[in-house]
């Protein structure tokens, strides 16, 4: 990027701004010691409190804050946190957490099997929610405490999985019975742990300015050890532009989801081009699908829907390395070719049944479905609702232009997020009869995810997140035996059958994994696991200046 | 004793046409689709979920009855509870509200002084090489989008020459109650207030130096000359108050620009002021925030226009309401 040449008043402001900045002193940066980091973040969340607020900005920063019993690697692979060790037994109906001793909250309370027995039963096992849904599926009882570092979790079913315990909204972040025994729901809103959280985390909080500023402090007494720096600044920077100039200017160290699949391949070149910088780029489990409409009211309205060629002449017709090349400008973004995400290694299938470019075989398909193309050549006029927030409107537009040969107008309507959520997804009155989308849902980084996504119980009338009503017995079967395998290899062995049976059945068709990037000035190291996705899970723990 | 009256009346009719104002925002953000209570409850929520948020909220009533709550809820002098914050409206907005009227009034100021002086000097000689250049630049400054605007003066400013901020209104850490806070604000407030005026700035310059042309050609002026007064007397004594009055019409317009211009502008700067606040709102579809953004903007606008009209009477002995 290059400054374009000063008019002459702009030449003018510079004298005088250069005037200004001497009276008052150019003091940039001289207020940060050394043992302070300042990280700019996209995410303005409201408040930290993940009870009152359990969207993604939330979520971000309470990582930092909050611990979980377990927790992942870098690989998905389950790590201790919280608890140090567990076992099942009982067929895997009962599962036991010994719990790491010494631990203390932020306020100096020991931690104890009591909070995470009162966690568990009145708040995860009551409110309204997936983890609600997901715990009453196994007939999850009340946990048992035999002592102050041991919760016994049983269920009338095997199936108690790590995942229930990192993944489900709010699971992740075990809260003080101490402080919130007893508070109303109503009162939570304006409790005191909105803004001043205390957790067992790394990170304590010393300020914080709603969707402004949040500044923490080292935690001492952390059970993994004193995070090596003394301050941590995460600071909301909406617009990446905006970031990346706080970045070249020198006033914040790192940016944290820069890229976000919305920038330009270009910018992320200009950027790793610049001194002292480190840009960490990953494709993450969020997988990027065209999705069909399974509900009734769309079947009815779009027959084809429900004829599983035409669904597989649409995936013949989209050439996937084009569709990424073409959108993202030569950024590593990762095509898809399965509806689990290939990040998660040891559970990802690779022999899915593949679907490869072939615009004629799609034609023949589409005809022989009796979809004829008319004298304009089009076949089918669908409106495609999406939004922008999650999917570039590039990647629309080249989706687009691939499918009109075939003989397929998709009609774009970009929307806004939460316009998109509550009028296509979630709501009761959302358009149910819209043919097809492009969206994420993801079912997270482990398998165990797919069952609330694909399986015909976890539609969002029970509870879940198959929002199109895709139902196939097959696959049901796969996933409810797996979600009560007492075997951990025979349940595994079944995900990954059904990731088999997703991709004969092609409920939707995978197109990308989504990409984020992470800068870094090399004045400043880290751990591995706070610069892969899992730092949504691990916050900013491990990070160090260089000396 | 008319003029009074008349200011009364227009001071009486704020309230009405507040609550009327307020009655458009209230339809136009509930017809724009979505809903905060999906938001507030996250992407894993279930139906259920967001419809206990949803009735908790008082959403799942009839808008006709919302509005009615609301508007008690106003004249109660009370601005409702936002949904995103979990705080009282009022006590979010007064911060940012001051953040803004700190960045917008200081705007305004230079624009308005800035803008004036260069108009002058403009008309006093038409056509000439300043003149000509001046024209041609504050159509092209009035017209540069500021958030293009915003990202050159950081180019330069804050990268390139590392002189000034990016973004905030402190350094980082900082607040109000730190030694030296005053400066630091005021070099936070540099580069956000440059690209707020600059437009404003252009703007006035060519409504100064039209009605200074239209006013330096009239009889009177060619009398002041041939009564023999200084050059200096002539324009700025009797030529500028006669050409100010146009713009005074035009400072209340100024007002509404910028606090239009603020959503972008606290954007790209990372101000925390009341325009971004409203951005990020929308968003989040706060209703209860965004109404009362929208009331405040209102009643500043609806001020501005009153003053304007107090101003008149002031400045124009002849103006009789």
């Amino acid at each position: 990027m290059t400054s374009p040449p000063l008019t002459r008043r702009q030449l003018g402001l510079l004298v005088g701004g250069a005037a200004v900045s001497s009276t008052i002193g150019v003091a940039s940066a001289a207020a940060r010691d050394s043992d302070t980091i300042v990280i700019a973040t996209p995410f303005s969340a409201r408040t930290l409190f993940p009870l009152v607020d359990q969207s993604g900005p939330t979520k971000a920063m309470a990582v930092n804050i909050f611990d979980k019993l377990v927790s992942f690697d870098i690989d998905y692979n389950v790590i201790p946190a919280l608890a140090e060790r567990w076992a099942y037994s009982d067929g895997r109906k009962t599962l036991t957490f010994h719990l790491r001793r010494g631990v203390t909250w932020h306020d100096g309370q020991p931690f104890t099997a009591a909070d995470v027995k009162w966690f568990f039963d009145t708040i995860v096992m009551k409110r309204e929610g997936a983890a609600k849904t997901a715990f009453a599926k196994i007939g999850a009882q009340p946990v048992e405490t035999p002592d102050d570092h041991t919760a016994v979790f049983k269920a009338a079913m095997p199936g108690w999985d790590m995942t229930l315990f990192i993944t489900l909204p709010f699971v992740g972040t075990i809260m003080p019975r101490h402080i919130l025994e007893g508070v109303s729901e109503a009162d939570l809103k304006s409790h005191a742990m909105n803004t001043r959280p205390i957790g067992t985390g790394p990170w304590k909080v010393d300020s914080y300015a709603p969707g402004e500023t949040l500044t923490m402090r080292a935690n001492d007494s952390y059970f993994r050890g004193r995070p090596k720096l003394d301050r941590m600044i995460l600071r909301t920077i909406v617009q990446p532009q905006a970031a990346q100039l706080a970045y070249e200017a020198g006033e914040v160290d790192g940016l944290h989801e820069w890229y976000s699949n919305l920038g330009l391949a270009s910018q992320l070149e200009h950027i790793k081009a610049l001194p002292k910088t480190e840009v960490i780029g990953y494709s993450y489990y969020n997988l990027i699908r065209l999705m069909f409409n399974f509900r009734p009211e769309a079947v009815a309205k779009h027959s084809w829907l429900a004829d599983i060629n035409v669904r597989r002449a649409f995936a013949h017709a989209i050439n996937k390395p084009a569709l990424v090349g073409r959108a993202f400008r030569g950024a590593p973004v990762m095509p898809a070719n399965g509806l689990f995400a290939e990040t998660t290694t040891w559970a990802y299938n690779p022999n899915t049944r593949r679907y490869p470019y072939d615009p004629k075989l799609a034609a023949s398909l589409f005809d022989a479905a009796g979809l004829k193309p008319d004298a304009a050549g089009i076949r089918l006029r669908l409106p495609l609702p999406y939004t922008n927030g999650e999917v570039p409107d590039v990647v629309i537009q080249v989706l687009t232009q691939m499918l009109r040969p075939v003989g397929i107008q998709l009609e774009p309507q970009p929307m806004e997020a939460s316009a998109y959520a509550s009028t296509y997804w979630l709501s009761p009155t959302g358009y149910k009869d819209v043919p097809l989308t492009v969206y994420s849902l993801t079912p997270g980084p482990t398998p165990m995810g797919l069952a609330t996504i694909y399986e015909s119980d976890y539609t969002p009338d029970k509870g879940g997140r198959n929002a199109v009503f895709y139902a196939n017995p097959a696959l049901d079967k796969l996933l409810e035996a797996a979600a009560v395998e007492a075997d951990e290899k025979k349940q595994l062995q079944h995900y990954m059958d059904a990731q088999a049976v997703l991709m004969e059945d092609l409920p939707a068709i995978p197109l990308y994994l989504s990409y984020l990037a992470q800068v870094w000035n090399r004045d400043f190291g880290h751990d591995p696991l706070v610069s892969r996705p899992v730092h949504h899970i691990n916050g900013f723990f491990q990070v160090w200046r260089n000396s | 004793m008319t003029t009074r009256r008349y200011l009364l009346g227009a001071l009486i009719l704020l309230l009405p046409t507040l609550l009327l104002v307020t009655a458009i925002n209230f339809v136009i953000i509930r017809l724009a689709p979505g809903n905060p209570a999906i938001l507030l409850a996250g992407p894993d929520a279930t139906v259920a979920q967001v419809q206990a948020i949803q009735t908790q909220l008082g959403l799942d009533r009839p808008v006709l009855v919302q509005l009615a709550i609301y508007y008690r809820t106003l004249l109660s002098g009370d601005l409702g509870y936002s949904f995103s914050f979990r705080q009282p409206v009022a006590a979010i907005l007064l911060p940012r509200l001051l953040n803004t009227a700190l960045l917008g009034g200081t705007a305004l100021v230079i624009s308005v002084l800035v803008g004036s002086a260069l108009g002058i000097a403009a008309a006093c000689k038409p056509e000439g090489v300043f003149d000509r250049l001046g024209v041609a630049g504050s159509v092209v400054l009035y017209s540069t989008p500021s958030f293009l605007l915003g990202v050159v003066l950081i180019l330069t400013f804050s990268v390139t020459f590392r002189l000034l901020p990016t973004e905030g209104m402190f350094t980082l850490g900082r607040g109000w109650a730190d030694p030296g806070s005053l400066g630091d604000v005021l070099r936070h407030m540099v580069l956000p207030v440059a690209t707020l005026s600059i437009p404003s700035i252009a703007l006035f310059a060519r409504m100064i130096r039209s009605s200074m042309i239209e006013v330096i050609g009239q009889d009177y002026i060619t009398l002041a000359r041939s009564k023999g007064l200084g050059e200096r007397s002539v324009i700025l004594r009797h030529a500028l108050r006669n050409a100010l009055l146009g713009s005074v019409t035009l400072i209340g317009l100024a007002v509404a620009n910028l606090l239009i211009g603020s959503t972008v502008v606290e954007t790209v700067f990372s101000w925390p002021g009341m325009g971004r606040l409203m951005y990020e709102s929308v968003g989040l579809r706060d209703y209860n925030l965004l109404l009362g953004g929208f009331i405040v903007f209102s009643l500043a606008q609806l001020m501005a226009s009153f003053v304007t009209d107090v101003l008149y009477t002031r400045l124009d002995p002849r103006v009789r309401y």
